[in-house]
């Protein structure tokens, strides 16, 4: 056993050090605070006490010259270029482990718990074990065992001065051999120190002390960090300026260590958490309906309120998305109807929720609430409606908490079987009103720590916060109701209870682990409640014109949190699953109520919403949002969202354990004199792998040639910018040429030659050039209109951007516009021949080509079936006006598109559209206007006029494409079609 | 304590990498791989008056396909070192280059020194020291001739260059721009009595 304790001590060290002795030792203190259950006191008072030798190795050559270290100190003797410095620490038995007795385990887990340095403050004594003293500090029947072995025991007090107070510790011990071999080895090390007084450098040591300064898992690292790339994180850096790399490698390493720890300590199963989140606004009224469609999952919720299921309308002609694109679209929550719909359908399974929180606002609105806000009558009374809202499935539940401020109510309600996994629940309000305390607006909000259940180990808890808030209402509030978000986030902190880890009973009981934790440090956290109106738009006589969720999507552009989110101005972090159903306010109660049944006076408006944003390593999947409509007792209708977390089961004790290993073998980086190097494979474009060959771990990261530019222009991408290796290790960094739309625009103007160095920086090491090269090739998309007129050649044979006819010679119409539409005359007989078939991306990417380098279009062989080819033109053919720079009809007449009330009308207008615009607005409303006209094969169900109404749709949005610049206000996408509809129906 | 950011930078494939090891380190590596990028590395000397200069070092390449990168690393340098090979005369034809490019965008108070490498291969010199010195004292820069690979002049030169650099720290040493600071325009006379030993300046 002992020659593994010493195996096992050394093995924590690093090679730079040595361990010089060990000995095994109990510790007579903390008995004395009592404060351990008995069980357990034999083993955690063990203790090995080590000391431990560090080997500074100074630069020197074989005939002894010195030569200056980095500090600049020239304290090196010259007879040796080592030399030996010494102290002695002591680590701490952890790890439950031991109690299950298992001694070849539970020696691994050590930790250091405290380290002194042998020097002029450290001294220590050797007595007889003081048996009475002993006796009393002992507790009953256990220590007579104890005693009767124990005519060898020792005493052996450890002091160290520090500049104010003597620390000292009395550690017993029975092992007389090893006591005296320790002891002559500190005589003999502080000797050493006294005698030749060098300006001993114990910085080493801080490694094993600074151990419990890595961020520990107690709580969450902010979401809003977690969720940032790593790289923003890091000090500006440029070539030249390396910024502050000592400081980026700790954040690099935290960061690292955070992750693979964790990955270390996964047990490779996970465990799945049903949530059912609600916000209702109650407008004061007491619960007099059936809650139970709000609070129990039914399938389709879609149809019992009475929507048409959304149309599958345009999706055979759905442009294809670039990625970016796609992301930025769904964030803004103007994803297509069919994708949402296709995510509901999934509700099909459903199973209850193991946890449902709901928030409730307006639940008092007598004055007497504001000042008084004690009673929980209407609490109760509504925690008792949710409970027989669930019906027979209430009695499986029971409420887990709650936490009303006035007007606002957030309760969470558990499944009775899961009700152990929840513990450590804290809550926070914070009022937003009148002089912030007056509380009738703000927020309340829960936060707890769900721990899976899992055999053997204890598994790492998750924390979920749940807020529920109102925020100020009506348009003109918006700049409010941003500040009320940030106001409250930044308010809202729980208190930490006094929950320390069992384990950590030595005096490090730190007060980090007592700081009130903020709002975003969870892994999750849903925020619930009502607040937004739309800001533009004529919502309501969209909604009476054209019913259906179909339309929801659309009508969102207009959403003011959609424009918060999209402009960072508010809940920038979080995310919100596409709404698909309709406004949840106003509904009137009387006779001043519209046809859908919404009060005419105010804007129906999506005002009730449920958001939340998640910790990477916890994916959370949205199952379900919509209104309920059935329960009509408020002015508001009430909202649901189902989410299915995914949480994986880590081992906690693994994953500290795992930590602390990790941050020893890689602390120190920022002091070693050897400097860090990499080496990568070839500077090819995809240059395969990066490796350190060295014995220092190393963090790199790529920088910026100078300040004010990105690290790599818009058409590359890397990943990952930011990264860490271990000596020996390897790792692939891709670059990837990435041009879309915006990059392309820009690439078409400039020459062909593609060029630039990379700069991938070695923290306190060397900058790497990495050189990509390529060439581009030019393509007649994302081009300008009026730039296409003038090309005098297929793009693709331009030598240089600059190639353009003279303004005289210039084409009516881009040649490639007319191309695809050529085509598309001569060959399309049958208009739903457009819509038929799936795009397959070969032929689009083949007509693409064709277009570029000016090469022939295939033509459909006779007997051949045309649809794929012609679903693959007129797919290119959107594509290709989508990507103009600028959209055909310029964003500046969209509103005045919209007033045209007559065909006349709308054909005056054309004299106000750009000379280019004019002939390609002419040659494709020909075009489809032509195809409208066409007959219909046999079998198809749509007339003509559904046909008209059909391709208008999917023009318009692309020819009246919305101004990404924001400047001017995106107009409705019906009035798009109608203005369409007056050239082609 | 002063801090100072010197380059260097060197044209082809000189053993200039081995220059700044040689004086960080005290190493010379024959085989060293030509280094595309710049290393940082840095170092404390103490002059003969006891004042301590600490040196950071960025060594750049000088090869012409990143020369657009160079400018990055001495914007902030008070001290360009341009090392050639005395061995190859269009070494130093490159050095001039670097130098021109220096004295026209560097900071004006920037200190150049001209370094000629490859002492140790003097059988084999195309440069003799009459050209390159003149060339350095009508350009006004400090000049030496060293061996990375005995050490010969490494030592010198760095403490030629830091005697000769003002006084006055730059307000940070990486960071800030070097603004020129107090403009001690130095007279940029050649240093060379303390240089052409080339005896080991540096005895702890």
């Amino acid at each position: 056993m002992n020659g593994i304790m010493e195996a096992t001590v050394q093995s924590l060290l690093r090679s730079s050090e040595n361990l010089k002795a060990a000995l095994e030792v109990e510790v007579t203190q903390l008995q004395e605070r009592g404060d351990l259950s008995s069980s357990s006191t034999d083993d955690r008072s063990r203790r090995i006490l080590a000391v431990v030798s560090h080997r500074r190795e100074y630069v020197g050559d074989e005939e002894g010259r010195c030569k200056w270290d980095t500090s600049g100190s020239l304290s090196c003797r010259t007879d040796a270029s080592t030399k030996l410095r010494s102290f002695n620490f002591v680590l701490t038995l952890r790890s439950v482990l031991i109690f299950k007795r298992t001694p070849g385990r539970s020696i691994e887990d050590l930790s250091v718990e405290v380290a002194y340095p042998i020097s002029g403050s450290f001294s220590f004594s050797v007595a007889q074990a003081r048996r009475k003293t002993l006796d009393l500090r002992a507790s009953g029947g256990e220590t007579a065992a104890t005693l009767g072995q124990s005519r060898s025991e020792l005493t052996l007090t450890i002091k160290y001065e520090l500049a104010t107070e003597t620390r000292s510790h009395t550690l017993i011990t029975r092992d007389t051999r090893k006591l005296q071999s320790f002891t002559a080895e500190c005589r003999r090390l502080k000797d050493m120190f006294t005698r030749h007084e060098f300006d001993a450098d114990f910085s080493w040591l801080s490694l094993y002390t600074q151990e419990s300064s890595l961020k520990s898992f107690s709580s969450p690292i902010d979401l809003r960090m977690v969720n940032a790339p790593l790289h923003t994180r890091l000090s500006p850096a440029s070539a030249g300026l390396p910024g502050d790399d000592a400081d980026d490698i700790s954040i690099v390493r935290e960061n690292w260590i955070y992750n693979k720890a964790i990955e270390e300590a996964f047990t490779g199963s996970s465990a799945r958490l049903l949530i059912r989140t609600g916000t209702f606004n109650v407008n004061g009224k007491m619960p007099s309906q059936d809650l139970s469609p709000w609070l129990r999952q039914t399938k389709r919720n879609s149809e019992i309120s009475g929507w048409i299921s959304p149309l599958k309308s345009i999706s055979p002609l759905d442009i294809l998305p670039n990625p970016v694109d796609e992301h930025m679209t769904t964030s803004l929550g103007a994803s297509s109807a069919t994708l949402a719909h296709a995510s509901l359908n999934n509700d099909a399974k459903v199973s209850d929720p193991d946890l449902l929180v709901l928030g409730f606002q307006e639940l008092d609105l007598s004055t007497e609430a504001l000042l008084y806000a004690t009673s929980t009558v209407r609490e109760d009374a509504w925690v008792e409606a949710i409970l027989a809202g669930l019906g027979e499935r209430g009695i499986l539940y029971e409420k887990l908490a709650s936490k009303q401020l006035v007007g606002m109510l957030i309760v969470a309600i558990a499944k009775k079987s899961r009700l152990s996994c929840f513990s450590d629940i804290r809550f926070s309000t914070a009022g937003a009103g009148i002089m912030g305390i007056m509380g009738n607006k703000g927020a309340t909000a829960i936060r707890m720590s769900y721990t899976p259940l899992a055999q053997e180990i204890s598994a790492s808890p998750t924390v979920l916060t749940f807020v529920n808030a109102h925020l100020a209402a009506f348009d003109e509030m918006i700049e409010r109701r941003n500040f009320d978000f940030h106001d409250l986030s930044r308010r809202l902190v729980f208190d930490q209870t006094d929950e320390l880890d069992s384990n950590s009973y030595a005096n490090t009981a730190s007060e980090t682990s007592r700081r009130p934790v903020g709002l975003f440090e969870s892994d999750v956290l849903f925020w619930m409640g009502g607040w937004i109106d739309l800001a533009d738009g004529d919502v309501r006589e969209l909604l009476t014109s054209f019913p259906g969720p179909g339309n929801v999507p659309l009508l969102l552009k207009y959403d003011q949190l959609k424009m918060a989110i999209a402009s960072g101005k508010a809940f920038a972090e979080f995310s919100e699953h596409a709404i698909t159903h309709m406004p949840s306010y106003r509904y009137a109660s009387n006779t001043s109520e519209d046809s859908l049944g919404y009060d005419r006076k105010r804007k129906p408006a999506w005002t009730d919403r449920i958001l939340h944003m998640s910790a990477p390593s916890v994916p959370v999947a949205q199952r379900s949002y919509c209104s309920h409509p059935q329960i009509t007792l408020s002015d508001h209708r009430p909202v649901s969202a189902d989410f299915d977390l995914n949480v994986s089961i880590v081992d906690k004790q693994r994953r500290e354990i795992a930590a602390s290993k990790l941050y020893r073998e890689l602390w120190g980086v920022e002091h070693s004199s050897e400097i860090p190097k990499i080496k990568l494979q070839p500077m090819k474009l995809d240059f395969g792998k990066a490796s350190n060959p060295t014995n220092i771990p190393c963090v790199y990261r790529f920088v910026t040639a100078d300040v004010e530019q990105p690290i790599c222009p818009e058409w590359l991408k890397i990943d990952p910018v930011v990264g860490l290796f271990r000596p020996g290790e390897s790792s692939t960094i891709t670059v990837t040429v990435f041009v879309d739309n915006s990059s392309a625009s820009r690439l078409n103007l400039l020459p062909p030659r593609l060029d630039f160095t990379l700069i991938l920086h070695t923290a306190l090491g060397k900058d790497h050039f990495i050189s990509v090269t390529g060439e581009y090739q030019y393509t007649c998309f994302a081009n300008k209109l009026a730039r296409l007129t003038r090309l005098p050649c297929p793009v693709r044979s331009m030598k240089s951007p600059n190639d353009q006819m003279p303004a005289q010679q210039l084409v009516n119409a881009p040649r490639e516009i007319m191309r695809l539409i050529n085509w598309l005359m001569t060959y399309v007989t049958d208009p739903s021949d457009l819509f038929n078939g799936l795009i397959e991306e070969s032929i689009c990417i083949n007509f693409r080509e064709c277009l570029d380098t000016g090469d022939q279009f295939p033509s459909p062989q006779s007997g051949e079936e045309h649809g794929p080819l012609t679903t693959a033109i007129v797919s290119t053919l959107v594509q290709l006006l989508d990507s103009l720079v600028d959209p055909v009809v310029p964003p500046y007449l969209h509103a005045r598109c919209l007033q045209m009330t007559s065909r006349d009308e709308a054909f005056e207008l054309l004299d106000e559209f750009p000379p280019e615009s004019v002939n390609v607005w002419i040659s494709l409303t020909a075009f489809l206007h032509y195809m409208s006209l066409q007959k219909l094969s046999s079998q198809s169900s749509t007339n003509q006029a559904e046909m008209a109404e059909r391709l208008a749709t999917v023009f318009a949005s692309v020819l009246l494409r919305d101004d990404s610049t924001g400047l001017y206000i995106p107009v409705s996408p019906i009035g798009k079609r109608k203005f369409l509809l007056h050239f082609v129906g | 304590m002063r801090s100072v950011v010197i380059i260097s930078c060197a044209s082809l494939q000189l053993t200039r990498d081995s220059l700044v090891l040689r004086f960080v380190k005290d190493q010379f590596d024959d085989y060293r791989e030509s280094t595309i990028g710049a290393a940082f590395l840095t170092q404390t000397i103490t002059l003969e008056d006891q004042t301590i200069v600490k040196f950071e070092i960025w060594d750049t390449a000088g090869q012409e396909r990143y020369k657009s990168l160079a400018p990055m690393y001495y914007r902030n340098a008070n001290c360009a070192v341009v090392v050639y090979d005395i061995t190859q005369a269009a070494s130093l034809e490159k050095a001039k280059t670097w130098i021109r490019e220096l004295q026209r965008q560097a900071d004006p108070s920037i200190v150049i020194a001209l370094c000629g490498n490859k002492l140790d291969l003097s059988a084999r010199r195309q440069v003799t020291e009459e050209e390159a010195s003149k060339y350095a004292d009508e350009e006004g820069l400090l000049w030496s001739e060293t061996s990375a690979k005995t050490g010969e002049g490494v030592n010198a030169i760095f403490n030629a260059i830091a005697k000769k650099l003002p006084l006055t720290a730059p307000p940070s040493a990486r960071g800030a721009r070097v603004a020129a600071p107090g403009a001690t325009r130095q007279s940029v006379d050649l240093n060379r009595q303390s240089t052409a030993h080339g005896s080991e300046a540096c005895n702890c």
